[in-house]
């Protein structure tokens, strides 16, 4: 049966850092650049064929986007590789400056999340003549930029986070074709609106809505159960950028993706992570510590997204509150994010880090959360406590069928890292998408059983290092000529 | 007495240095000889590394020419530095950082510039040779330049060839940093909130007498909780304090904390006048995320200001930027204009260190060069992390001669010249060499390398 792939997740590899770049894409459109470039008889039989075989091919991509949402750019360095891929994958055409059909929304403000984004708005211009000083000139403008709410109390001091304002700002300053800056109040709250943030993609197949809800930013978590929203306080005197990340969830029919940023759980017992899973805090001698957001954020993503109580036509249908059928790591795989609690809650069917050595190594993933997510270190996550419940009395079965990651590192400054990744699989730029059809069969289920599928590739391109003494861990084994896909695909499916 | 060295707990110090001879000084971790000059390092710290140098006239056939003519009333060191990059120079204010108030003792077409306190401290000093040692005069009250002719001193000490009793320094030496840090303490200063400062200690005068403050710092942290969180304990009880990384930024300490995923806090120490009239010690606290804003961008930001200033100056065309490789990483608005090849050292921060006396008849003053060194601190830029590291030093050889009147001419106008006089020059780079330092091994060593580059073992 053929099958397509409306939406697109690129987890891209920017090395130490994250950039996730959503695509809906009309795929029909992408059939008449082939046909046009290609000839009729080139296309694949297989609409979810039509993207690698054009970007393998050199045809152009340009005008096959619906919507596109970038989330977080990477480090500065990078800035200049996530704007290629925008270009490559056709979200930008070298040629316009303005792009309604692009929002980004920036996590938080750290640089390995923020300092890439400063390429899309801006492009340096270098001395040329005597006299000459480097210049920043504009180079694109979104249609929307979502941030969470400044406030003097926990914005960065840093030049970068100031000019990173400001070239929002100048792209919100022009006559017109202006970029639309939302700030989203603690809780993802929009501060204009005071509604709950939700990101309009468009539509997928047989018109199901695609769309990124805010859970939560700005150190606070929205409670649907309450219809209120949870503060979360820092543990020492100086607020967390990690805190604050907003975190947001995308749903398409019945597949969802987490993204939350560089939020942290607890990262030893009472987030559910014992013995091997539990982060080591034995070397640790830090007095600042970030807060514990995975706790709050499990219980309101199951109060958010309960599970189906009916099978209804025409209805998405989840099989446990809070489920998600992606979750990007937390913090890259640090020890503290990730708690095994917040594995048992949204129960993925996919998990994928972004992690890697430029432009500085923090020796992520670790082992402790590899051995979370795999199933044969972690059969079962145990649940928080609820109720009467005890903590871990209750479990459920690790969901997790397929683990990826953009690179890993095999060596720094000659010091070997030594984090047994198991079975996951090295991509490089990672792609995620969901199959149509299996979406829309879940829509119409009016019983529980249907597969959900997802396909997994990946580009298979890594960062080269400059430092001879350290290296990187190669990718997965990549596909012979003349097969489309780079690394993959690989498919993953769960009931619904 | 000639001097000599030998090993104490794996740092060479030197014998001889008074004329009682159970007087060392210390060298350092590495030492090299070059003629009738010793020259140590220690890297205890990772920024900076303090180097010292010893002038034994005992050794020096023109020392013992010069004393025999009865010429030579005293003797001391001067120094001279230059920058470069891939062989090119360029001003030290192009470059930045601590280098960067520099500019007004620059002189020459080479871009040499002396090694001293800023013009207006030394003109408030009355200083008209500008010896290193005269560099303590910043801190320490010393009123007569035959003080100067005494072990130990803070930026070392002149030798004379009168007899002068047992603490006497029986060579000229010079005790310095190799000041190169891109971050300063301007940058360091916004940082410095009161919402960061984790804990205020004040000290007696002799517990700051026997203790530096960081070290008095971490003695308290180690030992007893904090106020704010007394049932936490002590913060650092059993730190490895080897894996500790140590750096000096003006007045401050700054200690980065071991962590397991490289993300460990950063105890900025200083000192501020206490409310009792005593001294406090000011703990505050960085995350590694203020490091990294501090950090980051500092060697990128010097590889641009290089950039413009080789196209101001018609020494590289403006469109011959290097072309970044494919791949990955290297296309930020902030990507250095240059490609740099594994280990090359592009910068290079070169010394002169010249013995030079003093024989003053009246009024008449004449300086004479005894013998000199050159040496250089090799820095590499790291693209992986864009950082400016010092990585190594390039061994020491001694120069034929050295023309230093241009250096002092340099010096003179600097105090005279209305633009300049006013200037002052970070006076921490001078006065935190006698600081005394743990050996706190986080952060990388130096290694050393002959005049070709290559590792010296």
């Amino acid at each position: 049966m053929p099958q397509s792939a409306s939406l697109e997740i690129h987890v891209m590899n920017v090395g130490q850092g994250d950039a996730v770049l959503v695509i809906n894409r009309a795929l029909d459109k992408v059939k008449a650049a082939i046909t046009t470039a290609k000839g009729g008889a080139s296309v694949p039989p297989n609409p979810i064929d039509y993207v690698p075989y054009a970007l393998k091919n050199g045809v152009s991509l340009a005008g096959t986007i619906t919507k596109a949402l970038l989330v977080d750019g990477g480090d500065d360095e990078y800035g200049g590789d996530v704007l290629n891929y925008l270009t490559d994958q056709g979200v930008l055409d070298g040629k316009t400056v303005y792009r309604p059909d692009l929002s980004l929304v920036v996590s938080h403000y750290h640089d390995d999340h923020m300092a890439g984004l400063r390429s899309v708005f801006k492009e340096r211009v270098d001395p040329k003549k005597k006299g000459d000083k480097v210049k920043l000139v504009d180079r694109l403008r979104p249609g929307a930029v979502y941030q969470a709410m400044t406030d003097k109390k926990s914005d960065p001091t840093s030049q970068r986070y100031a000019d990173f304002q400001e070239d929002i700002t100048s792209a919100m300053s022009v006559p017109k074709n202006k970029t639309r800056r939302v700030y989203i109040s603690p809780g993802g709250r929009d501060a204009s609106t005071k509604q709950q943030v939700t990101i309009d993609l468009g539509t997928g197949v047989n018109g199901i809505a695609i769309t990124a809800t805010v859970l939560a930013a700005a150190q606070a978590v929205w409670d649907a159960a309450k219809k209120t929203t949870i503060p979360i306080s820092s543990t020492g005197s100086t607020v967390d950028q990690n805190d604050r990340s907003v975190v947001l969830v995308l749903q398409y029919g019945s597949f969802r993706c987490l993204l939350g940023g560089d939020i942290a759980g607890n990262g030893v017992g009472p987030g559910g992570n014992f013995g091997a899973n539990a982060a080591d805090t034995s070397s640790k001698k830090s007095f600042s510590q970030h807060a514990d957001v995975e706790s709050t954020l499990g219980p309101a993503l199951e109060a958010y997204f309960p599970k189906t109580a009916k099978w209804v036509k025409g209805q998405p249908k989840f099989t446990a509150d809070g489920y998600c059928t992606l979750f990007k790591a937390n913090h890259h795989g640090s020890s503290s994010s990730v708690d095994v609690h917040l594995l048992a809650t949204v129960q993925p069917l996919v998990f994928v880090g972004s992690s890697g050595v430029k432009h500085r190594f923090h020796y992520h993933p670790t082992q402790a959360v590899m051995n979370r997510v795999t199933k044969t270190q972690t059969a079962q996550w145990g649940r928080r406590a609820k109720g009467k419940v005890a903590a871990d009395s209750v479990k459920v079965n690790n969901t997790i069928g397929g683990i990826y990651l953009t690179e890993v590192a095999a060596k720094v400054k000659n010091k070997a890292f030594g984090v047994s990744i198991y079975t996951a699989k090295i991509m490089g730029n990672t792609v995620i998408r969901p199959v149509d059809e299996t979406i829309a069969a879940i829509q119409d289920a009016t019983a529980p059983g249907t597969l959900l599928t997802v396909q997994v590739y990946g580009i298979g391109v890594l960062t080269p290092l400059a430092d001879p003494t350290s290296t990187l861990r190669p990718t997965a084994a990549k596909n012979a000529a003349p097969a489309i896909y780079p690394i993959g695909p690989f498919t993953h499916s769960d009931t619904h | 007495m000639a001097l000599t060295v030998s090993s104490v707990n794996g740092q060479y110090v030197v014998n001889g240095i008074t004329r009682d001879p159970s007087v060392t000084a210390p060298l350092g971790r590495a030492y090299f000889t070059a003629g009738p000059h010793l020259l140590g390092f220690d890297d205890n710290f990772a920024e900076p590394v303090i180097v010292r140098a010893y002038y034994d006239p005992s050794r020096d056939p023109t020392a013992q020419l010069v004393y025999s003519r009865n010429a030579v009333r005293y003797a001391g060191y001067l120094q001279f530095m230059r920058l470069s990059f891939r062989g090119t120079p360029i001003p030290p204010e192009v470059y930045g950082g601590k280098l960067a108030d520099r500019a007004p003792y620059v002189y020459g077409r080479d871009l040499r510039f002396l090694d001293f306190m800023g013009p207006a401290d030394a003109s408030l000093r009355e200083i008209y040779t500008p010896f290193y040692p005269y560099n303590a005069l910043l801190t320490r009250d010393i009123r007569n330049n035959s003080d100067f002719f005494y072990h130990p001193l803070d930026n070392g000490s002149l030798c004379s060839a009168a007899s002068l009793g047992p603490t006497q320094s029986m060579a000229a030496s010079l005790f310095g940093e190799i000041a190169a840090g891109l971050v300063t303490p301007d940058d360091l200063g916004p940082f410095l909130t009161d919402d960061k400062v984790i804990l205020v200690l004040s000290p007696t005068p002799g517990q700051l007498a026997q203790n530096e403050p960081y070290r008095l710092a971490l003695n308290s942290l180690e030992t007893t909780a904090l106020s704010s969180a007394p049932a936490d304990g002590p913060p650092l009880a059993g730190i490895d304090e080897s894996q500790i990384e140590a750096q000096v930024v003006g007045d401050s300490v700054l200690l980065t904390l071991p962590d397991p995923e490289n993300l460990g806090d950063t105890l900025v120490i200083g000192t501020r006048p206490g409310t009792g009239g005593g001294t406090d010690v000011v703990v505050h606290l960085l995350t590694d995320y203020d490091m990294a804003e501090l950090l980051y961008d500092a060697g990128r930001d010097a590889l641009w200001r290089i950039r413009e200033y080789q196209v101001d100056q018609g020494l590289q065309d403006a469109m011959d930027l290097d072309t970044a490789p494919a791949g990955l990483g290297q296309s930020g608005l902030n990507t250095p204009p240059f490609q740099f090849t594994p280990g090359e050292f592009a910068l290079e921060l070169r010394y002169w260190t010249i013995a030079v006396a003093i024989n003053l008849v009246g009024r008449r003053l004449t300086r004479y060069m005894l013998s000199g060194i050159t040496w250089a601190a090799l820095f590499q830029y790291d693209e992986d992390t864009g950082l400016m590291n010092l990585a190594a030093i390039r061994r020491p050889s001694l120069v034929d001669g050295y023309t230093f009147t241009p250096g002092i001419r340099a010096f003179e106008t600097a105090l005279r010249s209305m633009d300049t006089a006013g200037a002052s020059i970070d006076t921490s780079n001078f006065t935190k060499a006698a600081m005394r330092r743990d050996n706190f091994a986080g952060g990388s060593k130096l290694s050393f390398v002959d005049d070709s580059g290559t590792p010296i073992t």
